[in-house]
């Protein structure tokens, strides 16, 4: 397991990353989710990598949205102007973050992570709506609603 | 016809569409300009997400996930070694592993005999020294890598991995001009022990390759005192260090 779940790090970092808006965050996420799989381990006949974005979500969602850290958006310069992400590229990069970032903590928390499971993770309208238990009509309705609204934050931004 | 709106641009960003729909909304778009200019808006905010969450990439990977994986990858090999000496206690004894290991080393070897038209040389029930310049070899080497042992002989180290008395262990080649040896040596204090040789004639090919005739004669032994799977190159290290 510990080799799957290393090759799966970087997908769920994102991942982790597009629910919290912070690098820090993310990765407190992500090590919090790594300790619950390597103690819990994996339900059987459940596929790794699919069990591991849930427990990462619903981590978010029980600890990280109870203590409001994603209220604390910040764009984390200690990494992004420390020359990792450079020239041009920093300054896009870092406008585009701050953009996405205001935006996101602006959305919905059921729109966000509909937008997170379908646009990062990769998952099917079908398999989200399972996961949620919700009608794949909710599903559609969340995520175009969270596309238009930061589709208009940007625009504004 | 359907009823064009966000949620079906939405959709068709994320392949959710079939066929005619995807025909339906593309003509749609080609027919209102603004229909199309919408779908841009949209496809446009999606990257920009997804563009960020990629940006977390350039930050290194927490030092504190790391290592909890690999801690965890120790205890498993811990937890395996614990797990398979359980298994092992009511009918094996120390006394009698060597016994069970040649048992094995034998029946998988005649496999490799009929099918690989090898010999095998070197092998019993007491151990075996190997060259010293393989022993410096097999103490320095990474899998994966290639170094001659004197002016006619060349060795390939293939993989590494812990055996169940917790030992080093090294699967390798060796090639010369009369021919090539597929073995595996465990690390005993500091000597090498030589567990299994297959003698071959013919010269082995440059990369290990573990489904080869020769080598599923090693595969009885390895699954006989191999704990775990193979060691990553950066646990190899830390063994050679």
């Amino acid at each position: 397991m510990q080799a799957q779940l290393t090759a799966l790090l970087p997908a769920l970092r994102r991942f982790a990353w597009s629910l919290t808006q912070s690098v820090h965050d993310a990765d407190d996420l992500l090590q919090a989710t790594v300790e619950r799989l390597l103690s819990k381990g994996v339900p059987e006949n459940v596929d790794l990598s699919r069990w591991a974005f849930t427990v990462c979500r619903n981590l978010w969602i029980d600890e990280y949205r109870a203590r409001k850290i994603r209220k604390t958006v910040d764009v984390d310069p200690e990494v992004f102007e420390s020359g990792q992400v450079d020239g041009e590229r920093e300054v896009h990069g870092k406008l585009q973050l701050n953009q996405v970032m205001t935006a996101m903590k602006n959305l919905p928390e059921d729109q966000h992570a509909v937008l997170s499971m379908v646009a990062i993770q990769g998952l099917s309208y079908k398999d989200v709506a399972a996961e949620l238990e919700i009608p794949v009509g909710t599903v559609m309705s969340r995520l175009s609603r969270a596309r238009c609204k930061l589709a208009e934050l940007l625009a504004a931004g | 016809m359907m009823q064009i709106n966000d949620e079906i641009l939405s959709a068709m960003l994320d392949g959710e569409l079939d066929a005619e729909q995807i025909q339906e909304v593309n003509h749609a778009m080609v027919a209102d300009p603004k229909l199309a200019a919408r779908f841009a808006e949209l496809a446009a905010a999606n990257a920009s997400f997804v563009q960020s969450a990629k940006m977390i990439d350039e930050a290194p990977m927490p030092d504190a996930v790391t290592r909890l994986l690999e801690s965890a990858e120790q205890d498993s090999n811990v937890a395996d070694l614990q797990a398979f000496r359980q298994l092992r206690k009511p009918t094996h004894n120390a006394s009698n592993k060597p016994a069970l290991r040649w048992a094995a080393l034998a029946a998988s070897l005649a496999l490799a005999v009929g099918l690989a038209g090898g010999n095998l040389l070197g092998t019993g029930s007491s151990s075996h020294a190997l060259s010293p310049a393989v022993a410096d070899a097999l103490n320095s080497v990474s899998s994966g890598e290639q170094v001659e042992i004197g002016s006619t002989e060349s060795m390939l180290a293939g993989f590494s991995f812990v055996d169940t008395d917790e030992r080093f262990c090294r699967q390798f080649s060796v090639n010369s001009q009369d021919g090539s040896s597929n073995q595996i040596a465990c690390r005993d204090g500091e000597d090498w022990e030589q567990v299994a040789v297959i003698r071959s004639t013919e010269q082995l090919s440059e990369s290990y390759q573990p489904a080869s005739a020769n080598n599923q004669a090693l595969d009885g032994v390895l699954d006989t005192i191999m704990v775990g799977a193979p060691l990553s190159l950066e646990e190899e290290a830390r063994w050679l260090d």
